[in-house]
Formats: structure tokens, sequence, C-alpha cells
């Protein structure tokens, strides 16, 4: 299963390049078409538990690659359901799934985040935005059985690498997107902690957004998300 | 993306719309404020009027923080008093604690520049000095520690709260350096970093910020207190390397503290007022005991000094004269007692030069832009000797360091000449390094003294090595005292001075020359090929025709037969040969041409590439 969904992503991918396929728009567009519906069509399967954690992994490979290839129709108003559903797909294995999913699933959110937000379905402005700091807080937090690095399973360097790269990139989109409510989110994760290890994500989480925000507030400009 | 026009992206990402300043106040932007139609609203006014949404987020974003801070402070308040667990959240783990002061380091723009950041600056400081007694905190929270303290300098800096900050800094600050946290190290921090500077470094951010200079000297000196009873007490422990290693970082420390103390108000005449010199005079009956047995050989010790010195030095300016005659005593001490291990002393002597230097092209220029300014060097800069080259005006000084280079390159000499350079490579680039600071910044002390002779000679034999630093700093000193520039040249300093570098140049110029051009085909540094063919441009613009023959004698009647005369490589056959002598003689060629040409022709030796190289040169 492991090789086969592997081959099957890797043969998405590279059809879904640019250039890989003749430039019939018609026909690129049915076959983008018919990639979403089957990858949507795999949301029970990748939504069952930690038994699904490989096939959402390959799932969100894929749909990195088709947003990749066209964020715009992904996110259009007036966008297909299939293609809503992708996304709310996506989001929903980041949520529930463990490290290695939201690191395949994060260039999804910031190609959609290249959109423009008037080109954009409203539900891909601040409810997925909001839904997204939870989901990069939970993903932030340390195992519930965590003492210290050295007698944890996680490896320090791993983890960091992970919350300071692809985690604070991706808060970094959702403040540039959603501003002052994501820090009521993070305000909100911080009021609920039920543990040491739920704060200490949520502290993360307000660091993280730190540098935007003084970016924001003393220069008046957010360039890391949309550089000209 | 498929904007349909430049407007349109305007309005539409929450990111491009805060372009505003990149469209003037445009027909469009006026337009806009005016008919104020649904959607157009975020393009609206440029600067002088700002969307209501933005600035109500703005205000929603300092309400969050400050409501954050204010808890941060709370547990901070807790934390100090021991109590972990009744600072809730923030204090309910040592791994949230290290979270939050970096966190609270982040925010040290919003803590120190917002109306609303400044309230809350006490409460954080407040946590981040809770957080210092947490080993695995100790290093997120002193790094935010100095990065708020130099943000929030000014609401610390009077007596009474920096005395108050001082105490509770040392309090938990331990007595050796905590080791390097992995979590240090990954962001960024040297594994070796003692994360104990950066608690220094807040505190003299903090006095630094003060308007009297007296009362910096007195916070100063308590600052550097600390450390130096630490010193003492490392120091009693003996001579051993573990000791050393303490003894070492408290000096650092010191540094660290002085580092920071920059009065650029303070003249001259108040030099003992200065708060880098109040710290250092206050501790040099300390420092001087280790400038002697049993450290006067331990390069840690000594290296850890000179960046006292050096620090003191560079923040205090020629406000540190007072100070000068001991420390150049403490130098020669320590430079002559292990010369190889000590070459770091000749750094802190290159860098007393460069500060007590006056005029040159730099000091011209800032008494031309400011001719009613307060000049504060012993000497005004028309003073009659002047002549446009940077020189040491005072005249104790410049004797001074007169003699500390005569010492300084005869112990050099005497250990270079010892053994291969290899052995001594570090020195050999301090002494160079240092030679070439003297002619840069006071070629009157160079050029006459007895020094400059073995310098050079020193240099010229460096060139022929394999060492990349001691190489470079020949080459630099070298082509500085070979070509000090037009208006140098033409000054009364070089033209009285360049007696001895020309006496040099005819005795020993050929065998420069020869070791140039076989360095530059075999063994010089790849990067140092092009100052070095710019070297032999500079001896030849110097000295004319004799400097081609030179060239031309190396490269063609080399006795051994061919060039490059080097094992292992084949020598290049004589019309190539030919071809470069002839291209290097003719006047053809301008500066960077014949530059370039010769270091094509050392590309060729060095089979990199291919005789072709050479056609260019001859069109």
């Amino acid at each position: 299963m492991d090789v086969a969904s592997d081959a099957a992503v890797e043969f998405l991918s590279a059809v879904l390049s640019p250039g890989a396929v003749g430039d019939d728009a018609l026909d690129e567009s049915n076959a983008l078409r018919a990639i979403i519906g089957g990858l949507c069509a795999q949301r029970d399967a990748m939504m069952a538990g930690e038994e699904g954690e490989d096939l959402a992994r390959a799932v969100c490979r894929v749909a990195v690659a088709v947003s990749e290839k066209d964020a715009g129709a992904l996110a259009r108003p007036d966008a297909p359901a299939e293609c809503l559903n992708l996304t709310d797909l996506v989001l929903c294995a980041a949520e529930a799934h463990a490290r290695p999913v939201m690191e395949a699933a994060a260039d999804y959110f910031l190609m959609l985040n290249t959109v423009s937000v008037s080109s954009r379905h409203p539900s891909l402005g601040e409810p997925l935005f909001k839904r997204l700091v939870g989901a990069c807080v939970r993903r932030a937090t340390l195992p519930a059985d965590f003492t210290t690095w050295d007698a944890a399973e996680e490896d320090e360097d791993t983890f960091g690498r992970f919350r300071e790269q692809i985690l604070a990139d991706v808060l970094d989109n959702c403040y540039g997107m959603i501003r002052s409510r994501c820090l009521l989110e993070i305000g909100g994760a911080l009021a609920s902690a039920r543990s040491w290890q739920d704060a200490e994500a949520a502290v993360f989480a307000a660091r993280a957004v730190a540098a935007p925000l003084r970016c924001v507030l003393y220069t008046g400009s957010h360039t890391t998300a949309f550089a000209w | 993306m498929p904007f349909n026009s430049a407007s349109d992206a305007f309005q539409l990402h929450p990111d491009v719309r805060l372009y505003r300043t990149t469209l003037k106040q445009t027909t469009l932007g006026r337009s806009n404020r005016g008919g104020g139609a649904a959607g157009q609203v975020a393009f609206g006014g440029a600067a002088t009027t700002r969307d209501p949404s933005e600035v109500a987020d703005e205000a929603e974003t300092h309400a969050f923080l400050s409501q954050l801070f204010q808890r941060v402070g709370e547990a901070g308040v807790a934390a100090n008093a021991g109590d972990f667990a009744g600072g809730g959240a923030f204090t309910s783990h040592p791994l949230v604690v290290a979270s939050t002061s970096r966190m609270i380091g982040a925010y040290a723009a919003w803590l120190g520049q917002s109306r609303e950041g400044q309230a809350m600056a006490q409460g954080a400081v407040t946590y981040l000095l809770g957080a210092l007694r947490v080993p695995e905190a100790f290093a997120h929270a002193s790094a935010a520690f100095r990065n708020v303290l130099a943000r929030c300098a000014a609401r610390f800096n009077s007596v009474a709260a920096a005395t108050a900050l001082m105490d509770a800094a040392n309090e938990r600050t331990p007595a050796r350096p905590p080791p390097a946290s992995s979590s240090s190290s990954s962001s960024g921090g040297g594994g070796d970093d003692d994360d104990r500077a950066a608690i220094v470094e807040g505190i003299a951010r903090v006095i630094a910020s003060m308007s009297d200079a007296n009362v910096a000297a007195d916070a100063g000196r308590r600052l550097a207190e600390p450390p130096l009873r630490r010193a003492v007490a490392h120091a009693a422990g003996g001579g051993s390397d573990a000791n050393a290693s303490l003894l070492a970082a408290e000096l650092s420390l010191l540094a660290s503290a002085v580092r920071f103390l920059e009065f650029p108000a303070i003249a001259e005449a108040e030099a003992a007022n200065h708060p880098a010199m109040a710290v250092v005079s206050h501790a040099w009956p300390t420092l001087s005991t280790f400038v002697g047995d049993p450290w006067r050989g331990v390069p840690k010790v000594q290296n850890a000094l000179c960046d006292v010195y050096t620090r003191a030095v560079l923040c205090a300016k020629r406000s540190a004269k007072p100070l000068l005659p001991h420390v150049l005593a403490a130098l020669k001490d320590a430079f002559t007692a292990s010369p190889s291990a000590n070459a770091r002393c000749l750094d802190v002597l290159a860098v007393i030069v460069e500060v007590f230097s006056v005029g040159g092209s730099s000091g011209a220029f800032a008494a031309a832009r400011d001719p009613g300014g307060v000049v504060t060097s012993a000497a005004p800069a028309s003073a009659t000797s002047d002549d446009g080259v940077a020189r040491v005006a005072d005249p104790s000084v410049a004797e001074a360091l007169s003699s500390a280079l005569l010492t300084a390159s005869q112990t050099a000499h005497s250990t270079l000449s010892a053994s291969p350079l290899s052995d001594n490579a570090d020195l050999a680039r301090a002494t160079f390094e240092l030679a070439r600071a003297f002619a840069l910044h006071a070629p009157a002390i160079l050029l006459t003294s007895p020094a400059l002779p073995p310098l050079a000679e020193m240099a010229a034999a460096a060139l022929s090595t394999l060492e990349r630093d001691a190489v470079r700093a020949a080459v630099a000193f070298l082509s500085v005292i070979i070509a000090p520039g037009d208006k140098a040249s033409a000054s009364a300093t070089w033209s009285r001075g360049k007696g001895a570098v020309d006496a040099f140049a005819s005795t020993r110029g050929e065998a420069v020359v020869a070791a140039v051009v076989a360095a530059g085909a075999d063994t010089c540094p790849r990067h140092l090929l092009r100052p070095t063919a710019q070297l032999l441009h500079a001896m030849r613009g110097a000295y004319g025709a004799i400097v081609d023959q030179w060239i031309a004698s190396v490269v063609l009647s080399n006795p051994a037969g061919g060039f490059p005369n080097a094992p292992g490589v084949e020598p290049l056959d004589g019309a190539t040969l030919r071809t470069f002598c002839e291209l290097a003689s003719s006047n053809r060629l301008p500066p960077q041409r014949w530059t370039a040409l010769v270091v094509d022709f050392w590309l060729v030796c060095r089979k990199e590439a291919t005789a072709d190289a050479l056609l260019a040169h001859q069109m």
C-alpha cells in the first residue's frame, strides 16, 4: 500500500507539474476535476483514525500539487463544490492527524493565500484561517507524556524545525490574513489550555506572529507574504 | 495572477492593499476618498486617512497584547516570590517559562515603541527576572532580558531602578557559565557562548541611556563588580585549565559590560568621567594581576583581557588616553612573554592606533563638514604639521605607540624567524595587520621607525607561504607602503619618510617581485590572486621599468629551466612566457587590465586556463 500510494502520488504530481500534459485547456480542467474528485473520495478512509495517516499525507501531497497547478481555480467564488470540499478535506486532515500530515498540507494553504481575497470564495478567508490557527497550535503541542527531550520519543531538532519553519510560516500567513482575529484565536487557545503543553504551544504561536505583527504595526506593511 | 489592473490588485488582497505608499496621491486616491463606494474603501486615503477597520484592528492588537502581558507580569510577580504554582499557565512548567521568555523577547519592539507596550515593560522584565532562576529557561530569558532592556532602556535608567535591576540580575546570575542549552544553540547562539553576557549587556544598555555621566560611571562600576569578584575567586583557585576558562569567562563578561558604555558627548577633558573608563580604571588593580603569572602565558585569559582593552578603547575613544600607558605595558608584558599565543595583543594595538589617529581622509571630511563643531582631539586638524595624512596627534601617545611598534616588531621578528611561518601563522597575520594599521593611521611613526625594514622583510617572506591570512595581511601591508595613494604620496609625511620604503625596494625589490610572481603561479591562495597582482602593479607604478625587468628575469631566465619552477608543475612553453613579458612590459594596458593580465597568466601557469587566455590582452 505504501509503495503503491507513493507511486500514485509521484505520478499525479508529475502529471500536474507545469507543461506535463498538452495545452488543451478543456482537457486539463477535466483532468484536474477528476483528480480532485478522486482525492475527495478518500475522505472516509483517510479520516479513519491513525490508520488513515499515510493516506492523508498522500492526499495532501497531491492536493498541494493541484494547488500549485491552479490555486485560483480551487478558490474561485464560484468554485465547484468538490474544490471547496478538497480544501475542507486538507484542513480536516491537518487538524486530525499528526505532524507529517501538516507538513505535507502546509503548502496547500500558502498557495491558497496567494489568491486575492476578492477572487476567493468567502469560506476561504477568515473562517478557513481561524481554523488553521487552531490546527497550528494543536500541532505545535508537545506530547501529553512529555517530560524531557532526553526521555522523549520526539527528536528536539525535528520538532523545533517543524515549529520554527513550517508552523511559523503558516501562522505568519494566518496573521497576514486575519490580523487581530488571529491573536484572539491564540488567546482563546491560551485561555482554554488544560495542560502546560497546551499553554506552551499557545505561547509559541503568540511568538510566531510577533514578526509579521511588528511589520504591520511599525512599517504599515506586511511584506512577508506578498513581495513585489 | 489575473488582476485586471494595478488598482484592482490594490483593492483585493489584504497584503497588497497595505502598499498604500507605492501609489501616491493620484487622482484615483482622491476620487476614492470622496466617493467611498463599497469595496473601494481599502484603497482610500494614501497617507492621511486610514481605513477604519485597520485602526480598529490595531487597537484590538494593542488590547490583546496588553492583556497578554498583564498576565505575564502577574505571573512574573508570583515567580519572583517563588510561587511558580501561583503564576498560572505562564509558570506551569520550565519549558513554558522558556517559551514565554522567548515570546517576550520577540515583542521587545512593541514593549519599547508603543504606549501600550511601555506600560507593560516593567511586568515583562519582572517575569524575565523570575525566569532567570529556571535553568531550562536561562538562555532565552537572558536573551530576552537584553532585547527588552535595549528597547526600554529609558524606563529603567533612574538610579533606583537601575540599581534594583542590577541587584536582582546579579542575584540570579550563576557563578559560572551555564552549560549551553541545545535550544539556544539551535536558535543561532554559538556553542561556547556564555548566556550570562546577555544579562550584562542588557543592563549596560540601560546605563548607556543615563544622561549623567557620573551616575552612569557609578552604575558601571556596580555592574562590573560581580564578575570581577568572581574572577578573583576563580583565579585564587590556582592555574588549572578549568580555572583559566572560568576566569576568562568572567573577563569576557566585563568586556560585555564595557561594550555598550558609549557616551559620545563626553569630551576628552572629562576623560576620567567616561563610564567605560570608570569601569576599567576601577577594575584595573584586579585586571593587572591577571597579566602576570600564572596567567601570563595562558592565551584564553590574555585574549579575554585583550577583549576588555579593545572594548574599552573602542567605547571611550580618545578618552581612553589615561589608561593607555597601563594597557600598553600590559600588552607588552603579555606579548613578549608568549608572542605566538598572544598575537591578539597586536590586534589591540592596531585598534588603539586607529582610535587615536586624527586627520586622514575621514577626519578631513568630518572637519570640512562641521567647521564650527567642537574639536575634541588634543590638536585641531589644522595644526602646522598637518598635511592631510592621518597621524597620532598627541605627542605622548605617538611616542608610546612608536615604542610599542618597535617592541612588537622585534619580538615578532625573533619568533617568526625561529620557525616556519606555518607554526605562527596567526602571529604573522597580526604583525602585518598591525603594520598596515600604522601605515594607514600613523604613517609618520611607521616611516621613521627602525621597525619598518624588518616588517617589510617579514611580509615579503610571508608571500611565498600557503597561510592565507598571513599572505592577505602581507599583501595589504606592502601595497599600502608602496602605493599609499595619490594624496598621501604627495604629503610631506610620505615624501619625507618614503626613503625607508625606497631603500627596502632597491635592495629587496627584485626578491619581492620574484616571490610574488612565483607565489601567484603556485602557492598563493586563489582568492588573493587579484590583490597580489595589484601589489605587483603598485610596484610597477612606483619604480617603473626596472620592475618589468625583474618580472621578465623571473619568468624567462629561471636557472632551473622554465617557469613556473615548482615540483609537479609543468613549465610553460617559451612563446607563452615571452608573450606575457611583452604584454606586461608594454604600457598599453590600463591598471585593471594589467592586473587581469597577470591573474590570467597565473591561471595559465596553474593550468586552470589555456595560453589562449593571454590572447584577449593582445587585442
